[in-house]
């Protein structure tokens, strides 16, 4: 009634709301159907077997042993987000540390793109124009990244694909952690920590990021044997929308309510999405009273494990990938192949097999928080923040 | 509700009862009129029989939907929505939106965790600094709006991205902040006791049925049209009485009432007295209704305006410290993801116009407790995330459509009932 006679500027803004919000529902919705890999052939070969490893390799590039290399040059650091802290707050201080140790005279560029491919794509032809030698590249979409591998090709530059994979294009290497594996962790340390007959909920990560399809598949090679068998019983499989802590709070609501509480495990596929768990746990009363998954080895994740409500979670050196990930580069720019054994994997990204050089994880539980604190992984005090002392490493 | 707007025209007003058969009869007719009394006045009925088909529906594919525990979870679950939807409702009053309520509250949660964790700061002064943050962060971009007259769409979408810039600087490389302290967590973690929700529910029925009832007995004149206002002021007290006890019995039938739950009540009951009983309330419809006419009418509208957004701040920053309270963290996903879109739906929904003018305090209840209600049922199918989506998707828009269609065969009545008189 009042919006008819009513097409001043008000008006006008809400229309391009509304025609903005469909359009960035149209393109996300998009983005993330072509971002989830469900082919088999994405999963790295070797990753049903390999072992969660724990110490780290040593490095077997010719350049960091024998001192700085003299390449020069420009390498741009492609990131895909600001909201996810890890990318800048230590993805990129530790690979610019190690390209300093490694090749002083090499300029790294680092790119945030804000969640947006488009953004991403300019940034790296932004890159190439700058004379960029090598790309290193956390796509935010892994297909609409072949773009930037395109781009980078016309010019003979190579990329690396850091951390997330890109799809259907030709890069050269891949470092990163491997989901599969870390989902094998998950679901092994579960089958471990229940009982027969007990029942297991899973709270996945986001049904749009191929890392959690990836995971959601190496945990399940472990536990759909035993759900098949009856060793243990699913109850409920549920995706949470960005890995939210408020949605996988009403998720596990919604487990525990048509379950009459009775579960006996909560496979939470991260840090953020066990956060909600353990917060739905409480309003139940069962929380520190089952076991709680998680992966990331987060701040909070870890005070969660010292408070006796996160049973586990997984860890990654974010350090030894940039380290792999800055001797792959240095080897680009002066022209050395790595050593055969320097990879631990290939993987099929649907152009061909890439060498993938995956960062071992290992499970952290509260007897282990004190490995982190000597790695420099997390800060000894803000762990023991209110924390009673004499509990875990505090 | 729109006494504001409807209460001008009314239908029953220009036909006074003309039956003169048995008891029975007119038993129905009075049912009869009670009931389009009641709908007659609240702006939210479209919304609440979305709510009663939902309710069906999803109790006939789970049988936990309306359980008692279910009903309690949905309920604490709906209060962050609700009450981010209430902030946006003060401003949609005014015919203008702000963007910006998620990241507010992001930013005020990040401040809590920060006092809290970090800086060992009471929680109630903790809690006072970060609604003070949220009230000056929507006062500042009030200014910009109301004073150098640049649209709230632009302040606002400027706020979301730069008030989120501020939550993650605040929050730091860690990304997220645990909150342990028990106070904040008893706020969305805990449950009166069923004895103190009874006699809350006693206290306020008494009140409501009181006040209805000294309204009725007010009413004078011919005995027909007595008996019609006697209805009518009865309806919605006694209705609200009902919705009352029934809610407490079901929420005491699980662990008794969620205080996050309570405190949203709360919110909304001030928030209602605000808008309909105080004259900058009404202000806000008066300035969100026609902005030219308020302003010759005398009311300080760049004021209003002001003291809206200020408020809707403040209301994002409570949003933000249940969602603390919530996760028992503050984190770089807190206030973000798609809340503030749920929140703009469920006010819309709920029956607030985007366009100002119209509208209530409660379709932030109704409207949150819609959009929780089928986030909750599609959990408790098993439904897939593609089918969540596209569920959600078709209940916003028949939601919305239901409401339209229904307020213009409303409006479409009381003219005709108007020509007849």
């Amino acid at each position: 009634m009042n919006g008819i006679h009513r097409t001043g500027p008000r008006s006008r803004a809400l229309a391009v709301l509304g025609i903005g919000l469909l359009v960035s529902a149209v393109v996300g919705a998009c983005s993330s159907s072509a971002a989830t890999p469900t082919t088999p052939a994405a999963t790295p070969t070797t990753a049903a077997s390999a072992p969660v490893v724990a110490t780290v390799a040593p490095s077997s590039l010719a350049s960091s042993a024998t001192g700085p290399s003299t390449a020069a040059g420009t390498v741009a650091f492609l990131l895909p987000d600001n909201t996810t802290p890890r990318w800048m707050s230590q993805d990129a201080p530790a690979f610019q540390k190690w390209m300093s140790q490694l090749a002083p005279n090499v300029k790294v560029i680092v790119q945030v793109a804000n969640e947006d491919p488009q953004t991403q794509l300019s940034q790296a032809k932004a890159a190439l124009t700058q004379g960029a030698k090598v790309l290193v590249v956390t796509a935010v979409d892994g297909t609409q990244a072949a773009k930037i591998v395109e781009a980078a090709q016309a010019v003979n530059v190579p990329v690396i694909a850091y951390t997330r994979q890109i799809q259907n294009a030709p890069v050269k290497y891949i470092t990163g952690d491997d989901p599969h594996e870390i989902g094998v962790a998950l679901g092994t340390w579960m089958a471990a920590h229940t009982k027969q007959g007990d029942t297991i909920a899973i709270i996945a990560g986001s049904t749009t990021d191929s890392f959690a399809h990836l995971e959601h598949d190496g945990f399940m090679s472990i536990l759909k044997p035993l759900f098949d068998s009856g060793a243990r019983k699913m109850v409920g499989d549920v995706w949470t929308p960005e890995w939210n802590p408020v949605k996988a709070h009403a998720e596990m609501d919604a487990i525990l309510t048509s379950n009459q509480n009775n579960v006996q495990g909560v496979l939470a596929a991260n840090d953020s999405t066990a956060e909600g768990v353990i917060a739905s746990l409480k309003t139940h009363g069962l929380a520190g009273k089952i076991p709680v998954t998680g992966i990331d080895a987060t701040l909070s994740a870890d005070q969660l494990m010292l408070k006796g409500l996160q049973s586990m979670s997984v860890w990654r050196s974010v350090d030894d990938e940039a380290q792999y990930t800055a001797q792959l580069v240095v080897g680009l720019l002066t022209d050395q192949k790595p050593a055969a054994d320097f990879f631990t994997t290939t993987v099929n990204n649907g152009y061909g097999d890439i060498p993938m050089k995956s960062v071992p994880s290992r499970v952290i539980d509260i007897t282990k928080l004190q490995d982190l604190i000597d790695a420099k992984a997390i800060d000894k005090t803000a762990l023991c923040q209110g924390i009673a002392a004499g509990t875990g490493p505090c | 509700m729109s006494e504001h707007n409807a209460a001008a025209v009314n239908p029953l007003d220009e036909f006074p009862p003309r039956e003169h058969g048995g008891p029975a009869d007119r038993l129905v007719g009075l049912a009869r009129r009670w009931l389009s009394a009641v709908l007659s006045r609240g702006t939210a009925m479209p919304a609440i029989a979305s709510l009663v088909i939902i309710a069906v529906f999803f109790q006939s594919q789970s049988q936990y939907f309306l359980s008692p525990a279910n009903l309690s979870n949905l309920a604490v679950q709906a209060t962050l929505v609700a009450i981010i939807a209430l902030g946006e409702i003060v401003v949609l009053l005014l015919g203008e939106i702000d963007l910006s309520l998620g990241s507010m509250a992001g930013v005020t949660a990040a401040i809590l965790g920060v006092l809290i964790t970090n800086g060992h700061v009471p929680w109630f002064l903790a809690i006072f600094i970060m609604l003070a943050c949220g009230a000056a962060m929507g006062a500042f971009q009030g200014w910009w709006i109301s004073w150098l007259g640049i649209p709230s769409f632009v302040v606002t979408l400027a706020g979301m991205l730069g008030f989120l810039g501020l939550q993650l600087w605040i929050l730091g490389p860690q990304g997220t902040l645990s909150i342990f302290d028990p106070n904040i967590a008893a706020l969305t973690g805990t449950e009166l006791p069923p004895l103190v929700g009874w006699i809350l529910a006693a206290l306020v029925v008494a009140a409501v049925l009181v006040r209805g009832a000294r309204g009725a007995s007010g009413a004078s004149g011919a005995l027909g049209e007595h008996r019609v206002r006697a209805v009518k002021s009865l309806g919605l007290p006694v209705l609200i009485a009902v919705v009352i006890v029934g809610a407490i019995a079901v929420f005491n039938a699980s662990r008794g009432v969620p205080t996050a739950f309570l405190i949203l009540i709360g919110l909304l009951v001030v928030g209602w007295w605000i808008t309909m009983h105080t004259s900058p309330g009404r202000h806000l419809f008066a300035v969100g209704g026609n902005a030219e006419a308020a302003r010759r009418a005398g009311i300080p509208v760049r004021r209003i305006r002001l003291v809206a957004f200020a408020l809707s701040g403040t209301l994002a920053a409570t949003g933000g410290l249940i969602a603390a309270s919530y996760n028992g963290s503050a984190g770089t996903l807190t206030g973000g993801g798609t809340l503030l879109l749920e929140a703009i739906g469920a006010a819309v929904i709920g029956g607030t116009s985007l366009f100002g003018g119209r509208g209530s305090v409660w379709s932030a209840l109704v409207g949150s407790l819609i959009m929780a209600g089928v986030a909750n049922g599609l959990d408790l199918t098993n439904s897939d995330q593609p089918i969540k989506y596209m569920v959600q998707g078709i209940i916003v828009l028949l939601a919305v459509s239901l409401d339209t269609v229904l307020r213009q065969r409303q409006s479409r009545g009381r003219h005709m009932g108007g020509a007849h008189a």
